[in-house]
């Protein structure tokens, strides 16, 4: 994928989340005393982070490589634990029969993140948080199965097209299922002498986030509230 | 990259693939067999509705028949039969005069024989049950279960609308399965009906100050449903509440 190529992805990723922050929030209005208009504020929050704030750092530095360690603490610290934290929240308000199982998930991807910090924690080594990512990955496959699950085993599956959270657990699967695998095989993948396949973690990325993002609005416009 | 790496990565991609299909698959599964599961449940209500109506259409229809074989036999026939006492004595009597009074009993007894008759031939062609209104039927009921039973049952009735012999029959049923509930399974000393036809809505409220139940945990006994049935039936909504101890109370609310 040349420079140009990764350019438009961005741009068109870019273009789903403002789209998607902007559906979101039209419709906070409509989702009085509904948990779900906090999907709202989080979508909102997802694009001020991602596309606004990070950029913050470049005003405090022109050096690359501290631009890096910035970038990582951002991600590390802030943006992926906010991401994992509030969608196993939201799920936690959806699934009444699956809420212990969703508390010990995210206690248990809370204390891997807890561990990482303290590994890195003086290193001097700037390091993306793997483990806890991967294992946050894997905890967001899982509370999406657990809602596919309790909807297979219940009339609502009948009207499944009128659900959020379907459009929300779709866009949740397809985004982890193939980021996790590529994210998990990164070293292998970066060896390779095949620039399609060094390059597929860059290729995929923003396509599969448009997609995620694309689907966060479709369960605004398509989803009704039960 | 190795041969072993890039073979493992592709078994990867290949059983998230195959795993993916698979859900899909099963979601569709799942997605057809509650849809058919559906779709004979609605069916079944709509049968079991269709057949609701047409019992208590044959059961108003049983109970006009009732009431006008009792109104044939207790008051036109024993007219019939005093019309003809009198006509028999006729031959006997010579005397003018008592000729003259007991024709005169007979044509008055005549005339009131036909304005029954027409009374009763318009209850069976008119959709109003003229014989009994839903307040009389409601405070029947009530001295009889007071005389009948240990229960005390207080009937306030202000609604004088004339409504159809089913819409009569249905909440009547419906006050009825309330207090064979109470009687039967809320261990109560006191019934209270409330009747009231107020803005173009009826409202009728029934509690108990029995034993009650747990609606989070209500078991939908047959008494019950019937209730929720019988409401819907007409148009009308029912509203359930009651607690541990605490009674029993319905609230039956229909447009007119």
């Amino acid at each position: 994928m040349n420079k140009t190529e990764s350019m438009d992805s961005e741009f068109i990723y870019s273009l789903v989340l403002h789209i998607t922050a902007v559906v979101a929030m039209l419709n906070y209005f409509n989702l009085k005393n509904d948990y779900y208009r906090n999907f709202s504020i989080y979508l909102l929050i997802i694009l001020l982070l991602d596309r606004y704030i990070r950029y913050f750092y470049r005003l405090l530095t022109d050096d690359q490589q501290i631009m890096g360690v910035y970038s990582s603490y951002y991600y590390n610290y802030l943006v992926i634990p906010f991401e994992f934290l509030f969608i196993s929240w939201l799920f936690f308000k959806k699934l009444d029969r699956f809420k212990n199982l969703i508390q010990v998930g995210t206690f248990i991807y809370l204390i891997i993140w807890l561990i990482e910090i303290y590994n890195r924690f003086g290193t001097g080594h700037i390091y993306f948080f793997t483990y806890s990512y991967q294992i946050g990955s894997l905890w967001m496959l899982i509370i999406a199965l657990t809602y596919f699950i309790d909807i297979m085993q219940s009339n609502r599956i009948i009207d499944f097209h009128k659900e959020r959270f379907f459009y929300v657990s779709l866009g949740i699967i397809i985004f982890y299922v193939f980021t996790l695998p590529i994210h998990v095989f990164m070293e292998v993948l970066k060896k390779s002498e095949d620039d399609l396949v060094r390059n597929l973690p860059n290729i995929l990325s923003f396509p599969l986030n448009s997609i995620m993002y694309s689907l966060f609005a479709a369960s605004f416009i398509w989803g009704k509230r039960n | 990259m190795e041969e072993t790496e890039y073979i493992t990565i592709i078994v990867i991609f290949t059983l998230i693939v195959i795993v993916a299909i698979s859900g899909i698959m099963i979601f569709l599964f799942q997605y057809r067999k509650r849809k058919i599961i559906h779709l004979t449940e609605i069916e079944l209500i709509e049968n079991q509705h269709k057949i609701d109506l047409l019992n208590a259409q044959v059961e108003v229809q049983k109970e006009t028949m009732t009431e006008i074989g009792k109104e044939l036999h207790d008051n036109l026939g024993q007219k019939v039969t005093l019309a003809s006492i009198y006509l028999q004595q006729i031959p006997i009597k010579s005397d003018l005069g008592s000729l003259k009074d007991d024709s005169e009993k007979v044509n008055i007894l005549l005339n009131e024989i036909l304005s029954e008759m027409r009374r009763l031939s318009k209850s069976l062609v008119s959709d109003t049950l003229e014989l009994k209104n839903l307040g009389e039927m409601i405070q029947n009921e009530a001295k009889r279960i007071t005389q009948y039973t240990d229960v005390n049952v207080n009937a306030d009735i202000q609604c004088d609308d004339s409504l159809s012999s089913l819409v009569n029959n249905t909440i009547f049923r419906i006050f009825q399965e309330f207090s064979q509930n109470s009687l039967k399974h809320g261990k109560c000393k006191n019934i209270g009906v409330v009747l009231r036809c107020e803005n173009n809505e009826l409202h009728l409220q029934c509690n108990d100050d029995g034993i009650g139940f747990e609606t989070t945990d209500m078991v939908k006994g047959i008494g019950l449903t019937n209730m929720n049935r019988r409401a819907i039936e007409i148009g009308g909504t029912l509203d359930i509440k009651s607690q541990n101890k605490k009674g029993t109370q319905i609230d039956f609310k229909l447009n007119l």
